[in-house]
């Protein structure tokens, strides 16, 4: 389905700023209908990996493989359709949704991108769409700023969903919910997967999170992916020092 | 010896209506104990915590906040500003903007003994000893730092450490492990810890981590809409939740099955009718459709649901 191979990316800040390898040789395999957990803490470079596989950034080096097609060789036109197959969920509800659109005006935005549906029905499309995602039709008419997180990451999903991707970049799509909205959100995207197929990238900090919702598992630390397995084996026999330590951590605030 | 608040409200004027952030809350907090106020954004637990440093429009707040025997919603701005870092101190919410971006960390905590009188050398030294006791290892090298070399975890000690210097009898912590990753938010855990063998003081933290607030603090209160629905001891609390909406909470944490509770948290503006938590509650019947439950007194804490009463 998804394979990275070697997958790099070096930013450089400032005049005389160091170069800073964010993403360094990176490779993983997401099989369709899987959910690979992404795991690491902030600015270990997993959100920059995420926007490289959506080609949202450049890379330097390396493979993207979706579909047996090599992406970071497309140029132009040819992308576009590769743009409907992989999406990506950001993190900050506040930013997700442009302010000053309604949530329809947003939810009919992938139409206007993409040949999903004729002029006359795309509105009754949205409106039979958005009850699989818990929306309320009178959420319709408003702004972002006057619906909750809980509810823009709903929306963000249902406009995603719109397109029918086959594989979805989340990027620690609950990190700024309460955790029980996130337990909301979290079963939605599972209903999601059951019934379409689509695989995730889950990208998160949260350790037990990710045991829940991931077959696979990868844990990231300063660019590089140090250690990758099934994910209850991962967490029954951590090899690197790292990983026994964030497992640690964790453990540590579940003790009393 | 306490933190009381009576029958506290605080209203806010907005386009939809008048809406009540924080609803008849009734609550006192011991000096000698951590007491954590949990609940989801928009619970009312933050303005709860502005409201009791007098930081929100006289007018806003009703309701009477006792420090001690001391009435400090009847005091005026000036004696508030008595009160306010030298008695009951906050750390903020956010350690990346709360700190002077253009001033070095240590600056800012010597500028708390300055203010309480203490000569330059001697709020120099007296700085250092608070970093390297808030697990610092180069307070020297700490303090010449400036907030953009610090990582989120030293920030937010920093932050504290500014909080403590001028030896409070109450800390109030907003959020402090909001948005931070699991390394970092053991370090904030070490640090408060830490701050309490430091001082003596009470600490109030305010915050939507139930992990934090079960380890880190004695009694636990759990506000819903503005309301307190549950108090109690923080191991009894967490291992036989009274409230409903407790016990949703809880069942929602990852490691515990992430259940999810049905429906969402009511706009302030439309709140429902009886117990404001009937829609989503399982047992919800007639009575809690009609009549809003008081917060009744339950074995060590205290609950707000009919079938506790």
């Amino acid at each position: 389905m998804l394979e990275v191979e070697n997958l790099s990316k070096t930013f450089r800040s400032g005049l005389a700023g160091r170069p800073c390898r964010a993403v360094d040789g990176v490779s993983l395999t997401v099989g369709p209908g899987q959910t690979y957990g992404l795991m690491g803490e902030s600015g270990c470079g997993k959100s920059t990996l995420g926007r490289l596989i959506t080609r949202l950034l450049p890379a330097d080096g390396g493979k993207v493989r979706f579909d047996g097609v090599d992406l970071l060789t497309i140029r132009g036109r040819a992308l576009k359709p590769y743009r409907r197959r992989m999406q990506i969920l950001f993190q900050h509800p506040d930013t997700a949704l442009n302010p000053r659109m309604t949530v329809l005006d947003s939810l009919r935005e992938p139409f206007l991108i993409h040949p999903l549906a004729e002029r006359g029905e795309r509105d009754d499309i949205i409106r039979e769409h958005i009850k699989h995602y818990g929306i309320q039709p009178e959420l319709l008419e408003r702004r972002a700023s006057q619906v909750s997180g809980g509810q823009i990451q709903r929306v963000a999903l249902a406009r995603i969903m719109l397109l029918r991707p086959e594989f979805i970049v989340l990027d620690e799509p609950t990190s700024m919910l309460d955790v029980s909205v996130q337990a909301q959100i979290m079963e939605l995207l599972g209903a999601v997967q059951a019934e379409t197929g689509v695989s995730y990238l889950l990208i998160s900090h949260d350790l037990d999170l990710l045991r829940r919702a991931s077959g696979y598992m990868g844990i990231m630390h300063r660019g590089k992916l140090i250690e990758q397995g099934a994910a209850e084996a991962l967490f029954e026999d951590p090899r690197q020092p790292y990983t026994q330590k964030l497992i640690r951590s964790f453990d540590r605030m579940k003790e009393l | 010896m306490g933190l009381s608040l009576n029958d506290l409200c605080v209203r806010f004027a907005t386009p939809s209506g008048e809406v009540l952030a924080v609803n008849h809350a009734t609550v006192s907090f011991r000096q000698e104990e951590a007491t954590g106020i949990i609940g989801e954004t928009g619970s009312g637990k933050s303005v709860l915590g502005l409201s009791i440093l007098g930081l929100l429009p006289a007018a806003a707040v009703s309701g009477r906040i006792f420090l001690d025997k001391r009435e400090l919603t009847a005091l005026g701005e000036r004696e508030m500003c008595q009160i306010r870092g030298r008695e009951i101190a906050l750390v903020a919410q956010n350690p990346g903007t709360s700190l002077n971006p253009s001033l070095r960390a240590g600056r800012q905590i010597e500028e708390v003994f300055r203010l309480t009188g203490a000569g330059r050398r001697e709020a120099r030294a007296r700085t250092l000893a608070l970093l390297e006791r808030m697990g610092f290892s180069r307070p020297e090298e700490t303090a010449r730092r400036y907030p953009f070399e610090l990582s989120g975890g030293m920030r937010q000690r920093v932050l504290t450490a500014i909080a403590a210097a001028a030896q409070p009898r109450w800390i109030i912590a907003d959020e402090p492990t909001k948005g931070l990753d699991a390394v970092v938010r053991e370090q904030v855990y070490d640090t408060l810890r830490l701050s309490r063998r430091e001082g003596r003081w009470g600490l109030l933290v305010i915050t939507h981590d139930l992990l934090l607030a079960r380890k880190l603090c004695d009694r636990i209160v759990v506000m819903y809409c503005g309301r307190v629905v549950e108090t109690g001891p923080a191991p009894a609390l967490f291992a036989a939740p009274r409230h409903p909406y407790t016990q949703g909470l809880i069942a929602s944490l990852p490691h515990l099955g992430m259940k999810p509770m049905p429906g969402f948290s009511p706009a302030f503006t439309d709140q429902p009718s009886g117990c404001v938590f009937h829609p989503r509650c399982p047992y919800a019947e007639e009575r809690c459709r009609r009549e809003a439950p008081e917060l009744t007194a339950a074995g060590e804490g205290s609950v707000c649901c009919h079938r506790c009463a």
